[in-house]
């Protein structure tokens, strides 16, 4: 009877922890119940593919363990094109995040049609990316385009753009950071309307200059919202499909050629599933190491 | 790209353990006849009266002559068609994910058997044709399937396989100025080498690019097919390795490459007919060669300045040969479609005497039949006559070997550093190895 009571008060929180576990599990079981089929699900198929020599029609293949990944390590065109995404990626991002936050420390600025300005920036972002990237196609070819009869009109000798292999890359680029500089700005936007504005009106009455109230109180409170910003355009950046092969379909040669272009020339044009599994995987791997980095990038420089 | 890709695998999977599950429970209580075999008795269009099939198109000229007259043939049999169409990329994309999956979702698509054939009969995708074909109770007397041009059957026939029917042929072209040509003097070229010189004369002494055609990577293959084969090259012999590297191969690369580097605009690697077409209907380019279909693009004045000037010939000949080329589309069944029979009256119907011969001499869409021969007055007789005579002596214009997507992306290297003035030799050598590298 003694040591019934001390039983009694230490079973009473673990029963409630044990309702809590329950209301946790109803409220989040089928999300991730769906999450796991929805990813968990796919993603093991993919690595059993992998593992194989499945020929498209996905009957018969039989188990060759890491030949696959072994052989995509000897696969020269596949490391090109990993280092061809990164510097997409990296490149693209870079530029897009500057950009977009100094649009948006601009279009934050209260004047007249800031609300037209702020609509027109975002229209890249809302257009059909297959249907912008026709037209940027028609706009990049040399003798019919739009942006060589710019560079003449302002007196500058005519580029081939994406038929040359050194700039097709940067022009690809250059789309990417005309479509999604103002997913980052629509970001900070929010970002800046959710600042305290204490810290700027005290830097104001230090007489700081408007450049160092920038860098040095908006900038450093903006840097978490920036971060997400990041993360997501890099994640994006790296998967991007549409515009590439629409514009330059991985040319010429394979100087545009990313993963996914690859990955997509593997699957759908050569019919060698398995390969493309085992490339794919790669590829998740990247970007998740990727994605940990910028994370911890943007956590870190706030320390 | 990327959770497509997820979505797709999670799709077969859903569909493989599906149709695991019919093919089971079929095969506990069918009777394992062949269904071209259970039509017995007289022919008859109505047999298969108040079915439904499935038919998945590529976004074509020929497709857009079939929609309208579809309703023919629901009158006619009573089956109902379901048509999806989509663009090429998209279609391929979705006829493999329908057959991996073992779908019966798709009863009948168009393929482009001539390039993908044998990489598509390989995963057994293609039902054989031959028994329908060959059964009268399915097949009527009037198909008359002799009168298929012998050489495009032939290119359906794989290990004794039909794999589809010949809806629509074209031809490699020569597209060229009239007006261009008279004011310099030029008579229309009729071997490479006046094509040569009279891209020449046009450049030196006119503002117009002299000539020009696809150069994108493995777009521009089937475009450099025609002068490969005039220059005594081909792409493979029987056992299907490379033999487009012999001397004449390269010589062709070669011709190829100049004639786009030197006569043609910059910026040639990333074109193709998107990038051409343009140019010719604005007036900036005298001579290019591509496709026979795309004559009603440049005819229409909606498109092009020049519908008056335009002027057709076959492919000029090479130093070896006549080399002209055609492609084609066809029209192949699902081998695992529950409505063959069904599907293969569509088939049927829709490369009948009759449908074929209405849709040529209506909208210009040329078949692949032998008796017919007439062509709409929207087509002048100048493109008639380049298109006969090109097609009476053209072959296939792909490899003929399984991984045709693949060895069209190592050919077009190739051709992208002899439009760049490369060292030409060593790139076909290049690629004859990896060519070589494709089947054991």
């Amino acid at each position: 009877m003694t040591t019934s009571a001390p039983t009694a008060v230490t079973t009473r929180p673990r029963r409630r922890a044990s309702r809590e576990i329950g209301f946790r599990a109803a409220f989040l079981g089928p999300a991730l119940g769906l999450l796991a089929l929805l990813v968990v699900v796919p993603l093991i198929y993919t690595i059993t593919l992998a593992v194989q020599d499945m020929p498209a029609s996905l009957r018969g293949g039989t188990f060759v363990g890491l030949d696959n990944f072994a052989a995509l390590a000897g696969d020269g065109r596949f490391w090109a094109a990993t280092a061809r995404t990164f510097a997409y990626s990296l490149s693209a991002v870079v530029i897009e995040t500057v950009l977009g936050v100094l649009i948006a420390v601009a279009l934050h600025q209260e004047f007249r049609s800031r609300s037209l300005l702020r609509s027109l920036v975002l229209l890249p972002m809302i257009a059909t990316p297959v249907a912008i990237s026709m037209v940027w196609r028609l706009m990049f070819q040399p003798q019919l385009g739009v942006l060589n009869s710019i560079l003449e009109a302002v007196g500058l000798s005519p580029l081939d753009w994406v038929a040359d292999p050194a700039l097709a890359l940067p022009s690809l680029i250059l789309v990417d950071v005309w479509e999604w500089t103002p997913l980052i700005t629509l970001i900070t936007l929010a970002g800046l309307a959710g600042l305290p504005s204490e810290p700027l009106e005290a830097a104001m009455v230090d007489g700081a200059s408007p450049w160092r109230r920038f860098w040095h109180v908006t900038l450093p409170m903006l840097r978490p919202v920036i971060g997400v910003a990041v993360l997501l355009r890099f994640i994006e950046a790296m998967r991007t499909f549409d515009p590439i092969f629409v514009i330059t379909g991985g040319g010429p040669r394979e100087a545009t050629e990313t993963l996914n272009l690859y990955v997509y020339q593997l699957a759908f044009q050569y019919l060698r599933p398995s390969y493309a599994a085992a490339a794919v995987i790669v590829f998740v791997i990247f970007m998740v190491l990727c994605s940990l980095a910028v994370v911890r990038l943007s956590k870190g420089e706030k320390r | 790209m990327d959770s497509n890709w997820f979505a797709t695998r999670t799709r077969r999977v859903v569909a493989v353990v599906a149709a695991a599950g019919i093919v089971a429970s079929l095969a506990a209580c069918s009777s394992d006849a062949a269904p071209q075999e259970e039509a017995t008795g007289a022919f008859d269009w109505k047999r298969y009266e108040g079915e439904t099939i499935e038919v998945l198109l590529n976004q074509h000229p020929w497709q857009a002559a079939i929609e309208p007259r579809l309703a023919d043939f629901e009158e006619l049999t009573g089956i109902t068609v379901n048509v999806t169409t989509l663009p090429e990329d998209q279609l391929r994309q979705r006829v493999q994910v329908e057959l991996s999956s073992q779908s019966t979702a798709v009863d009948v698509f168009m393929s482009g058997a001539l390039a993908e054939g044998r990489l598509f009969a390989e995963q057994g995708w293609y039902e054989d044709l031959t028994p329908y074909v060959e059964n009268a109770s399915l097949t009527s007397d009037e198909y008359a399937f002799d009168d298929f041009a012998s050489d495009v059957i032939g290119a359906h026939e794989i290990d004794g396989q039909l794999i589809g029917v010949p809806i629509q042929i074209e031809t490699n072209m020569l597209f060229y100025r009239t007006d261009v040509l008279d004011e310099l003097g030029l008579e229309v070229p009729t071997t490479t080498d006046e094509l040569e010189e009279a891209a020449k004369a046009i450049t030196e002494q006119t503002d117009l690019y002299g000539f020009t055609a696809r150069g994108r990577g493995a777009a521009a293959t089937s475009q450099l097919a025609p002068y490969l084969y005039g220059f005594g090259s081909q792409w493979n012999d029987e056992d299907g390795k490379a033999a487009f590297t012999s001397a004449e191969g390269v010589e062709a690369f070669e011709y190829y490459g100049r004639m786009l580097r030197e006569y043609g605009p910059s910026g040639a690697v990333n074109n193709s007919w998107q990038e051409v077409l343009p140019l010719f209907q604005q007036g900036q380019l005298a001579m290019f060669s591509d496709a026979s279909v795309f004559a009603t693009q440049l005819l229409d004045p909606e498109q092009s300045t020049v519908t008056d000037k335009v002027g057709f010939a076959p492919i000029p000949a090479g130093p070896e040969a006549n080399g002209q080329a055609f492609w084609g589309w066809a029209l192949g069944m699902s081998p695992f479609s529950e409505k063959k029979n069904a599907a293969w009256l569509f088939m049927q119907w829709a490369s009948s005497p009759d449908v074929v011969a209405e849709l040529q001499t209506e909208d210009g869409v040329a078949g692949a039949r032998d008796s017919i021969t007439s062509f709409p007055d929207s087509l002048p007789q100048a493109w008639i006559d380049a298109f006969s005579a090109s097609r009476s002596v053209a072959r296939s214009q792909h490899p003929t070997i399984a991984p045709v997507p693949e060895a069209r992306d190592i050919i077009g290297n190739a051709v992208i550093t002899a439009i760049e003035g490369g060292d030409v030799e060593a790139a076909v050598e290049q690629a004859g190895a990896d060519f070589d590298g494709l089947t054991p």
